[in-house]
């Protein structure tokens, strides 16, 4: 008393389902590319594969994650987690277990340190792929001038992060050794699948995931590069990695 | 334009200390007073009379002079004691005062040529001095006496906002190409606004500082996580056409806007992450300002009048239009009472608006006996803002007991309003009992509304209010907060 209670004029939007907020697709057949950034698409993915059902909403704004980077995902209770939140959140509800290969970890952490980087470089390094995937599509929603600062802000950030050699004894951006990097992690991956259906056995994990994330994204890319072509010329000995990619493509998310 | 200039008969030439915002006639009124007849030569020395007689005398040999009948016009003009001064600006300067045809004119203009290069700061203080021209028949000569202004001006200083202190440090240059502009740089940090940096380049137009070019360039990032979990990092460029008349303030200008809501909370609600990231504002606005009260901060009586508009969407991202008013009356009631009202109000209507154009209402300098930003749509702990609202406030300020100063006084006052969104969220949602137009009327006739008693100072630069509040209508939504609420700042509902 006396405090009278008015109805409020305002009424939250409901969320009914999980959104999932990622990065926008890589082409215009969003089946084929469902998106240009490989941990929105690897998160994706692994949500697939486990069969937790999500909204997928595009974004361009990192800021509004958690941790100021895509994907996150809001949750009913308007809860918002960030990309090692709903692993954790899927392992809570039960529906991601340990996973059949016994050295994931190690496989998760060699793919992270050469293949993830080629993909980084291709899509803010390299001229062509800049044009095609970071401006287009990571920047595309933005008016020029702030594109452009964006633009060339995480040119820098790239340019910092991929250096490679010691610092003492001068480290230096070389577009070639990232490849080369990058060409050994995938051999190295083509020998752990061999024959097999999935990296983790019998059925996809982490590591499926995120492989798969890479390699969409080099392949489905409207641009020519040396990974690319390797992987899709004749006889390439990354046939298998060629075909588990649209093995998966068919199976999750047609 | 150099030199000095001796007056006839003044004797000793002028220096420094004898300037001030003084005029000196005295070649041309003697001129204009030629028909006076002299004292015949036995009644220069008169024989002592009784005062009351003198007193008749004197006022018998008074006589008017209609200086605004008497013909006359400026034929040279001179001015000392400014360092830098274009000869652009002092043509449009003195172009009135060449035009005028009589001798009142010419006092007036003059005059009025000696404030503005005082209110440009070209000048501390400027001394007429009129003389008949040796040159000429029936022509003044015109000389400047000034005290050169401060060029530069360098200080620091603690300031208040609407329930904010800031400290700050404040560089300027005066008369930079010696036409009255003047750029000034300006660097804050405060409780709410953790750093600002501001440059304004200032210029006048036609010699008059009441119609000024401004270009403006301020970075400034509003802390705003205590009631919305975000902070907000803005980047801005504008130019304004400001134009000083007898009817208020116009201002009219463009302005370039990078928005970056950013570092959200933990527990950010869906609707803040629905804005959060960068946005380019492109706007055009237009205001008007009339303030006839006596005191910005406690009035006793006048009027202040705000209208403003906004169009965004010449490029950027982000289109809208938004209106906003402001009025207040302040009526003395006699004895030391006063009675002061006000009303605000507002619309922004776009096709999707975001939380940095928004309208908020609650707190201290606003509607009282509710939190900051406290009154309005609020999704989970974050006030998000509202696409309209009205806020109205009437208040009596009385005289205390035993109280001698006039700065302290008693405070009576009751606040209502309330803030909604448009969209599907807001008033414009379907679907639902009443429907949009019963939405509509129940938002105009239910406001959130407090009453409260308490004290108000009036200090020179900021209004302090000791209030206790007691809010008598809420939503859901809105955090009241009764009892014992201190304000700080400049307007108040």
């Amino acid at each position: 008393f006396p405090l009278r209670i008015n109805r409020p004029f305002f009424t939250p939007e409901k969320i009914d389902n999980p959104q999932l907020h990622i990065h926008r697709p890589l082409t215009q057949k969003s089946s084929a590319s469902p998106s240009c950034d490989v941990k929105s698409l690897s998160t994706l993915a692994l949500l697939r594969f486990v069969g937790y059902k999500v909204d997928v909403k595009y974004s361009s704004e990192p800021e509004a994650s958690p941790n100021g980077r895509l994907p996150y995902l809001l949750l009913s209770d308007s809860t918002a987690l960030d990309a090692r939140g709903i692993e954790n959140h899927l392992r809570e509800q039960g529906v991601l277990g340990e996973s059949e290969l016994a050295d994931e970890m190690i496989y998760l952490s060699m793919v992270e340190a050469n293949l993830v980087p080629a993909v980084e470089y291709l899509a803010w390094i390299d001229p062509e792929g800049f044009d095609a995937i970071g401006w287009q599509k990571y920047l595309g929603s933005y008016p020029v001038l702030i594109r452009y600062f964006l633009g060339w802000q995480r040119h820098q950030q790239s340019s910092r992060k991929l250096q490679t050699g010691l610092p003492e004894f001068g480290s230096a951006l070389d577009g070639d050794v990232i490849y080369d990097n990058a060409f050994r992690a995938l051999d190295s991956l083509a020998v752990l699948l061999g024959e097999r259906k999935y990296f983790c056995g019998t059925k996809p994990g982490a590591l499926d995931a995120l492989v798969f994330a890479c390699l969409n994204v080099i392949v489905e890319a409207p641009l020519k590069s040396p990974i690319r072509s390797a992987m899709t010329r004749d006889g390439s000995k990354h046939k298998a990695l060629l075909d588990f990619t649209v093995r998966i493509l068919e199976e999750y998310f047609y | 334009m150099s030199g000095g200039m001796e007056t006839p008969g003044s004797g000793a030439p002028l220096d420094a200390g004898d300037l001030d915002s003084g005029f000196s006639t005295r070649g041309i009124f003697s001129e204009a007073m030629g028909a006076a007849p002299s004292p015949p030569a036995q009644s220069r020395q008169p024989p002592r009379r009784p005062a009351q007689q003198q007193q008749q005398q004197r006022q018998q040999r008074t006589v008017t002079v209609d200086i605004s009948k008497h013909g006359a016009h400026i034929n040279r003009f001179s001015i000392s004691g400014i360092s830098r001064i274009r000869r652009g600006f002092l043509s449009d300067l003195l172009e009135p005062v060449f035009r005028s045809q009589t001798i009142k004119e010419a006092v007036d203009e003059t005059r009025e040529a000696a404030g503005k290069l005082r209110a440009l700061g070209m000048a501390k203080a400027v001394l007429v001095e009129m003389d008949r021209s040796g040159e000429k028949e029936g022509a003044l000569d015109v000389h400047f006496h000034c005290q050169d202004g401060s060029r530069y001006i360098i200080k620091t200083g603690v300031d208040v906002g609407d329930s904010e202190g800031t400290a700050s440090v404040t560089g300027r240059v005066n008369n930079i190409w010696g036409g009255g502009e003047s750029f000034e740089a300006n660097y804050s940090r405060g409780s709410k606004t953790q750093a600002a940096f501001q440059g304004t380049l200032s210029a006048p137009l036609d010699a008059d500082p009441r119609k000024r070019l401004e270009a403006t360039a301020n970075q400034a990032i509003v802390a705003n996580r205590p009631y919305s979990s975000h902070d907000e990092l803005r980047r801005t460029l504008g130019v304004a056409y400001k134009h000083e008349t007898f009817g208020g303030m116009h201002e009219l200008g463009y302005s370039l806007s990078w928005r970056d809501i950013c570092n959200l909370g933990t527990h950010a609600s869906p609707s803040l992450r629905r804005d959060a990231g960068h946005s380019l504002k492109s706007s055009v606005g237009y205001t008007f300002l009339r303030d006839s009260r006596d005191s910005a901060t406690v009035p006793t009586c006048g009027s202040y009048a705000r209208v403003g508009a906004e169009f965004a969407g010449i490029g950027g991202d982000v289109q809208f239009g938004k209106s906003h008013f402001e009025v207040q009356s302040n009526e003395s009631l006699g004895r030391g009472y006063v009675l002061s009202s006000s009303v605000h109000g507002g619309l922004l209507w776009g096709a999707r608006t975001s939380i940095s154009d928004r309208f908020f209402l609650g707190g201290n300098t606003s509607v009282r006996g509710f939190e900051h930003r406290g009154i309005g749509p609020r999704d989970g702990e974050d006030s998000i803002g509202g696409d309209v609202f009205y806020a109205a406030g009437v208040s009596l300020l009385t005289p205390l007991p035993y109280v001698k100063t006039d700065a302290l006084k008693g405070h009576l006052w009751a606040n209502a309003g309330q803030c909604a969104l448009l969209d599907s969220r807001g008033l414009g949602k379907t679907g639902s009992s009443p429907g949009m137009t019963g939405e509509v009327l129940r938002f105009l006739t239910s406001p959130s509304a407090s009453v409260g008693l308490g004290l108000v100072y009036r200090h020179s630069l900021v209004r302090v209010e000791l209030s206790c509040c007691l809010p008598i209508v809420a939503t859901t939504t809105d955090r009241p907060k009764p009892g014992m609420n201190f304000g700080l700042g400049f307007q108040f509902l």
